[in-house]
């Protein structure tokens, strides 16, 4: 009984979490969907037209209902399906990009995600993709007023983590390849 | 009810700041396109993982030039890669203003008539680039599984590994290293 109970709070803390960073993405991208246009044409040969553009905002626009879904206790098992599909073709992309060897930014949270898109979307991706199946094993026991504090507090704790290039790196800038270029 | 409002007001609330967030990203991002001329498109960034200040366990024979070079510039190309195709044709005039004078290009390749037909395609046969079949050299020897990227090597060891978008952008990052010996910088 201990044991379902326990499971079912980590259960809980992946939902907060997927919630979290599905808002966190879907605002990045909405923000901006240039380099995510960049990473699908580099991934999967996409062109990059105003089609490309519109389908990443309407990605954007799908992981943010998501997230809300998540918060929503009548809405959360529905929610939790679609984040875990989300993740399986994020975990798909990653190994794609990661057997073609692409080097672009991944632009997966918007302007904000510089790093090579690879086996860390991949890895990201699968946990996402396993909320589903733990979710049946040990369902979230998360009514809907802690779920929306829970997932404010840790989308903003995200959001604040994610870009600390720009809150921190201005006061700790060092010159652009001052000690050689990896060191 | 007013918990539900109250959390609903905290959401909306969690959104604005994210999006505000998201906001000083883009805008940062902009402000470094519009001062740096750094676009999405065009980067010049160090490669994650690269086997700094270590040499091959071994030297194809075609780019024994570059193992005694100080330094030497290796661009790798693979057959899989779309930027590789972008960049591949702007190779031959993009080398004659390159810092470095000792350069080769490897191209990987699953299969050696895909790297050939690369070749041809591209208008590479001057430049005289060395297949590297299934990128085994690379991966194996030297420890490099991406492209496109520039290897510099100093006598043979590994100085830096650079993953580029651009070659004159790539130039420029080189000039303004200590990987080049101080007349050419």
């Amino acid at each position: 009984m201990q044991a379902t109970g326990l499971a079912s709070i980590v259960v809980g803390c992946g939902v907060v979490f997927v919630a979290a960073l599905l808002l966190n993405a879907g605002a990045g991208k909405l923000m901006s969907s240039k380099l995510a246009e960049v990473a699908l044409h580099e991934t999967l040969g996409l062109p990059r037209s105003a089609v490309v553009g519109i389908a990443v905002r309407g990605l954007a626009i799908a992981e943010t209902l998501t997230a809300i879904g998540l918060v929503i206790d009548g809405m959360r098992t529905i929610a939790i399906v679609i984040a875990s599909l989300l993740g399986f073709s994020f975990a798909v992309f990653g190994v794609i990009a990661r057997l073609r060897s692409v080097t672009v930014a991944c632009g997966c949270l918007g302007s904000i995600d510089t790093r090579p898109i690879g086996l860390r979307n991949a890895a990201l991706g699968t946990v996402l993709a396993l909320l589903f199946p733990l979710s049946i094993i040990a369902p979230p026991s998360l009514p809907t007023t802690l779920a929306a504090c829970y997932v404010s507090i840790a989308a903003i704790i995200l959001s604040v983590y994610l870009n600390r290039r720009f809150a921190v790196e201005p006061l700790l800038r060092r010159p652009a390849f001052g000690g050689g270029i990896n060191g | 009810m007013i918990e539900l409002v109250l959390a609903v007001a905290v959401l909306v609330l969690t959104g604005a700041v994210i999006l505000l967030y998201a906001m000083v990203g883009e805008l940062a991002a902009r402000f470094e396109e519009s001062v740096l001329g750094n676009s999405v498109r065009s980067f010049v960034r160090p490669l994650p993982d690269a086997p700094l200040n270590k040499s091959p366990k071994s030297w194809p024979a075609a780019l024994t030039g570059i193992s005694h070079a100080r330094p030497g510039a290796l661009l790798v190309f693979s057959t899989s890669c779309m930027s590789c195709e972008r960049l591949a044709p702007l190779l031959p005039s993009a080398i004659e203003s390159f810092p470095i004078s000792d350069v080769a290009l490897a191209i990987a390749s699953p299969r050696r008539d895909l790297a050939e037909s690369f070749v041809e395609r591209h208008g590479l046969q001057l430049v005289r680039p060395w297949i590297d079949d299934g990128g085994k050299w690379l991966r194996d020897d030297v420890g490099v599984t991406t492209s496109p990227v520039c290897l510099i090597f100093d006598v043979g060891q590994l100085t830096a590994a650079l993953s580029f978008s651009d070659f004159s952008i790539l130039g420029d990052a080189l000039l303004k290293t200590d990987l080049l010996p101080l007349e050419r910088r």
